[in-house]
Parts: structure tokens; sequence; C-alpha cells
């Protein structure tokens, strides 16, 4: 040992890194990130700046991809569009039901899959995978191969099973990476004090994951509102919202259409915002101490 | 399911009967024979890995035996689930409710027991009395210190008047000091409330203070049970000794028995006497055990008529008292404390000296542990 030290003693202490290149260099590496990252955000926000300025656009024509004048016209009147409010109603009725049912199903999953040992657990993870990682042109048609093969008609129904079917695997994802991080000692301390596990789950388990299944129900309402391309194969003369838009696109595009946009847009914002910072405060409750 | 006549013996709450825990090829737990008696503080005392916690869990319902029955209150719960047993748990890292107040917390088991709200506010106030958190009854969890929270956790697992308390290392996340008061406070709870506490610990200073019996397990087994003072005084095997309080533990051979009392041959020369459990016989290699402070130095030159002599080679000062750890011909070292006022005058690291011992206190285990 004595020796060790001896033989270290001889050297001097470790010079600092030098600096390396110029100042001019050293100050773009400091600012390009900075420059770097406004862009991104520019570049993310473009087309919602796009579509909130195009809906106080002055229509002259019948494409008014072109900015003319301000006007709140649009605003006063956003169903002024025969057709644009059937469709947004059949639409949102569609999501709220979508979303309720996804969750449902997709918490449960979550939860057996978090909680319980069973053959195919690792399969279940990679068939929530694939159903995200399938084009939906492919999945589109082939659900509508399906409906017609067992002669269902194409309708509301037929855009709400195919709705839930591609729903179920976020909301299970999103509840999942929760129950991951949740404490099942919690549920062994309301066995241990007598409950049962239907109980368990309404009393300790769902209230503490339930930011997560918002959040969850949240991106499946979503989803469902702005889906297309699997819509347009299955929905038969049903018109949702975003058919609706692709369908007057191709004759005009009135500034009604930006003005429900931008609302759906901001509300749904709202709703996530409120739902984050509802689990922030959570969170922050919970890790005091 | 083998149903049994409650013979409810007044003696016993709980009883494994046999019980056999393996996963797969690994045994945790080697056919343990338990009886808890009513009321006592009862603590299940070993390393990491001994098998304590699996046998707490088994008790509360989280873990089932592979093989053999566990009777509460004379009736067979091997296949219970925890909520049918009349059982209450503390656990390590507390597991209070988060999302629910201090009162609520504590009303979660009568409420699950479907009380009279009436009767489940004068049961929570009483807990919460108990434990001395009372105005903390709108706090959240996350508002209380650990102290408070392991407060909270003991008033909600209490406040169900269980069969027994099971509590699985509940103090080992305070701090040392909070730990001390903690465990007088539990052991006041204890003999308020007469409930049976079943409590789990790798703390040897923590089992001694308030255990009225310790189970000592070593891989699965239960070395040793019997009060604080007869573990410490009496240990029955060498893991014992020397996982309760710190032993020296002396190879030597039974020259002579007189009643309780042994004349030794120590290995590596010496000989001296010590007590002997009634099972010793002349002729049995036994280790001799030697707490530190149970120990006489002296300074002399040649081999003592009593005791043994050997190597200084460290002294150090404790405040409290002084330590000496010494080393004896045979390469093996050990360790005497004395109090400051008996410090040996004069000593020297790497000087010979005479350890003699008080004989009332030794003691001697068998060299190998007993065959089960």
């Amino acid at each position: 040992m004595a020796e060790t030290l001896a033989s270290l003693s001889q050297f001097t202490t470790v010079p600092l890194k030098p600096r390396s290149g110029s100042r001019v260099l050293q100050a773009i590496g400091r600012h390009g990130l900075t420059a770097l990252a406004l862009f991104c955000v520019v570049y993310l926000l473009a087309p919602i700046v796009m579509m909130v300025a195009l809906s106080f656009n002055k229509v002259e024509g019948r494409f008014d991809y072109v900015w003319n004048s301000f006007s709140v016209d649009a605003w006063l009147d956003p169903f002024a569009i025969p057709g644009l409010a059937g469709s947004l109603q059949i639409s949102i009725v569609m999501a709220l039901v979508v979303a309720s049912v996804a969750t449902a199903i997709g918490t449960s999953m979550a939860y057996a899959q978090v909680r319980y040992q069973f053959i195919g657990q690792r399969l279940l993870d990679i068939i929530l995978l694939l159903t995200i990682a399938t084009p939906e042109v492919i999945a589109g048609s082939a659900l509508l191969k399906v409906y017609l093969d067992m002669r269902l008609p194409l309708g509301p129904v037929t855009i709400l099973l195919s709705h839930v079917m591609f729903d179920i695997a976020f909301v299970a994802i999103v509840v999942k990476s929760r129950l991951r991080g949740f404490d099942i000692v919690l549920e062994h301390a309301a066995m241990d004090l007598g409950a049962r596990g239907p109980r368990v789950f309404r009393l300790i388990t769902l209230p503490l994951i339930l930011p997560a299944v918002i959040t969850a129900w949240l991106l499946a309402f979503m989803l469902s509102l702005d889906d297309f391309i699997i819509s347009n194969f299955v929905s038969g003369a049903t018109v949702t919202f975003p058919l609706f838009v692709w369908g007057t696109a191709r004759v005009a595009m009135p500034p009604q259409i930006y003005v429900i946009g931008t609302a759906v847009f901001f509300i749904l914002s709202m709703l996530m915002l409120a739902s984050f910072l509802l689990d922030r405060r959570r969170n922050q409750t919970k890790t005091v101490g | 399911m083998n149903v049994e006549t409650p013979a409810k013996t007044s003696d016993s709450v709980i009883r494994l009967e046999k019980v056999h825990k393996a996963y797969g090829p690994v045994t945790i737990i080697h056919s343990l024979d338990l009886d808890i008696r009513r009321g006592e503080f009862l603590t299940l005392l070993g390393p990491s890995g001994c098998g304590k916690t699996t046998t707490l869990k088994m008790i509360a319902g989280f873990e089932q035996p592979t093989s053999g029955r566990i009777l509460l209150d004379g009736v067979d719960v091997s296949r219970t689930p925890p909520y049918e047993r009349h059982l209450n748990t503390v656990f390590q890292q507390y597991a209070l409710f988060p999302h629910m107040s201090v009162q609520d917390n504590v009303a979660f088991g009568p409420r699950t027991a479907r009380l009279e709200e009436a009767q489940i506010k004068q049961r929570v106030e009483a807990a919460l009395a108990m434990v001395n958190m009372s105005k903390f009854a709108g706090k959240k969890p996350s508002e209380l210190s650990g102290g408070q929270q392991q407060r909270v956790a003991l008033a909600r697992a209490l406040v169900n008047m269980p069969s027994a308390l099971l509590l699985d290392e509940p103090l080992s996340a305070l701090d040392v000091k909070l730990r001390r008061a903690m465990q007088l406070e539990l052991k006041r709870i204890q003999m308020d409330v007469h409930t049976t506490f079943i409590f789990v610990t790798h703390d040897q200073d923590e089992a001694l203070t308030m255990s009225s019996r310790i189970a000592v397990m070593n891989a699965g087994r239960i070395e040793q049970l019997d009060t604080p003072e007869e573990i410490y005084k009496h240990p029955a095997t060498p893991f014992v000794a020397g996982f309760i309080g710190h032993a020296n533990l002396l190879p030597a051979s039974v020259t002579a028995k007189q009643g309780g009392e042994v004349e030794l041959a120590l290995d590596g020369g010496g000989k001296g006497r010590s007590h002997a459990s009634a099972a010793t016989k002349v002729g049995d290699r036994v280790l001799l055990m030697l707490r530190p402070e149970m120990m006489q130095l002296s300074l002399a030159d040649q081999a003592p008529a009593q005791g043994f002599s050997a190597r200084l080679v460290s002294i150090d000062f404790q405040g409290s008292l002084f330590r000496y750890e010494l080393e004896r011909e045979d390469g093996q070292h050990l360790v005497v404390t004395l109090l400051p006022q008996h410090k040996l005058a004069g000593a020297a690291e790497g000087q010979t000296v005479a350890v003699d011992w008080d004989m009332d206190l030794a003691w001697v285990v068998p060299a190998e542990g007993p065959a089960n």
C-alpha cells in the first residue's frame, strides 16, 4: 500500500482539458442548438398556425387556398355549409362511443398483462404493436373484406368496430406504462384489509391509474375523430367529418372547415393540458417526504 | 380441504405445521413448525434470504405453502386468501393509499367490513389516538414524515383488531434515532392492545429490545426459538451465537462434566470452564462462546493456569469502552471489550496477554448444528 502511494505521488495534478476551436465556432456550437430547437417548433406549429389563419380568411372563389382579407364571417356562421354539422355530429358521437369502449377493453387488457402471468403474454405485446404498425390502407381494405364476407351492412356499426379495433392498442400501451410504475403492495394492503378483487380495483387501482386512463381516452377520442383512411373503406353511406372534408375539398375549401378544425384542436388541447396538470399535481403530492 | 375441529387451544393463535415452501427446485422454507402464542411479541430474526419474510407472507396469505398447514385460531387457512384471514399487516414501505386521507386510510378496513358509520368513526378515532396521530386525520400520506406514516400504517392495521398483527421490517426505512423511539412505542402499543405481534427483522438489537420470544432463522429453518435473554446467553447453534451480538467462538473439547458445568481443553492451547446444555457429553467437540464483554485481560509472560494467552493486535478507544483485538497462536482472532476503568494499563500492541473469563457467563455450543 505504502509503495503504491509513493509511486503515485511522483505525478503532478492532471491538467484540465484545454479549450479547442475558435471562439466563433464555440459561439455557433452554443447558439446552433437553440436555433435548431426554434426551427423545429416553427416547423411543427406551421400547419396549425395556417389552419387558424385560414379560418379567418374571406372567401372569394371556390378554391381559396390563398389569403384574401381578414374576416370573422366563417366563425359567426360555422355550419353554413350543408352537411358539415351532420358529419361533425356523427364523428363526435362515434368518437365518444369508440373512446369509451376502447378504453374499457384496453385498460382491462393492460391490467391483465401487468398483473397476471399467462401463456402468450409476449405474443399479446407483439399483436398490440402489429395493430399500430399495420398500414391503415391494408387494415382498411382487410376490414372491408371481412365485413363484406360477414354480410355486415357498412355504416356506423362497421366504423365503430374498426375504430375500437385500432384504438385498443393505443389505450393498452398508455395504461400499461402507468400500471408498471404502480406499486402492487398497495393492492396487497387493500386485500390485507379485507377487500376483494373488484373493491381493490375500484377503490385503489383505478383512482391511482386514472390520469393514464384519461389520457388514453383522449388519445382514442382524437384518433377516432380524425381517422380517414380506414373509415373511407368501411363507412358505406355514412359521412364522418374527415370524409366530409375530403369530399368537400375536391370542389371547394370553405373556411368553415378550418373553423371547426381550429375549435376541435383547441378544445382537445385544453383537455390534454388539464389532464396533464392534474397528473402532475397528483405526482407532486405523492413524491413529497 | 381438511376440516379440523376448531380445538381452540387458548395458548396458540397461529400454528405452522411442517410448512414447506419451494419455488421450483429452490426450497425456501424447510418443514417449519412454529406455535405462536396469544398475546406474545414474536420476532422472526435472520439475515436476508433466510425465509423470514416468506414465512410472514404465508401467514398473511400472499404466498401459499408448497406443503404443510397453517392454522389460525385452530382453523386451517393454508389456502385461504388474505381478505378472509383475521390478520393485518404493516408493510415495509407502509403502503398507505396515497389518494386517501389518513382518516380514510384507517377507515378502509372497517368500511370494507361494512361496520356502521358511527362505529367506524369511533374506531378510527381510537386508533389514531393510540398512535398519537389524531391531529393529522385530514392529511394526505405524502404530507407526513416517515415516522408518522409508520404510525398511520400501524393504526390502519390495528383498527381491525386482528387475531395477530404482522409487521414486515416496518422500521427499516427510519433513521436510527427514530427507529429506537418507534421500537419502544411499538412495545407500548403491543402491551396496550394485547394483540399478538409477529415481527420480521434482520436487526438483532431490534429483536432483543422488543420481543417476548425470538425465532432465529437461517437458510429456511428455525435454529432457535426462545426468549431474548436465553438466546443471547445460551445460543443453541454457532449461527445463533454469531448472529446475536458479537461472539468469539473457540473450538474446544469437553474433558470433564459436572452438573451443568464442563471443563474444556481449547484447540491451540489453554483450558477453562463453562456452562453447557444437558446434552453436552465428555469428549464432545464444542465451540466455547465468549462475548467480548465477559473476558478479563492481564499482562502475563507465561500461559495462565486458567484461560489462554494471546497477542494484542490492536487497541481502540471507542468512548464508552476499550476494544482489544487479539490473535491466538493458531491464528484465530478474538475481540475483547473492557470498560475504561478496567482498561489494561501499560499494554501495547504486539504484547502477549493472558485471557480469562467469567465462568458463569461462558457457554458452549455444539461444533455442528443440530441435525434437523
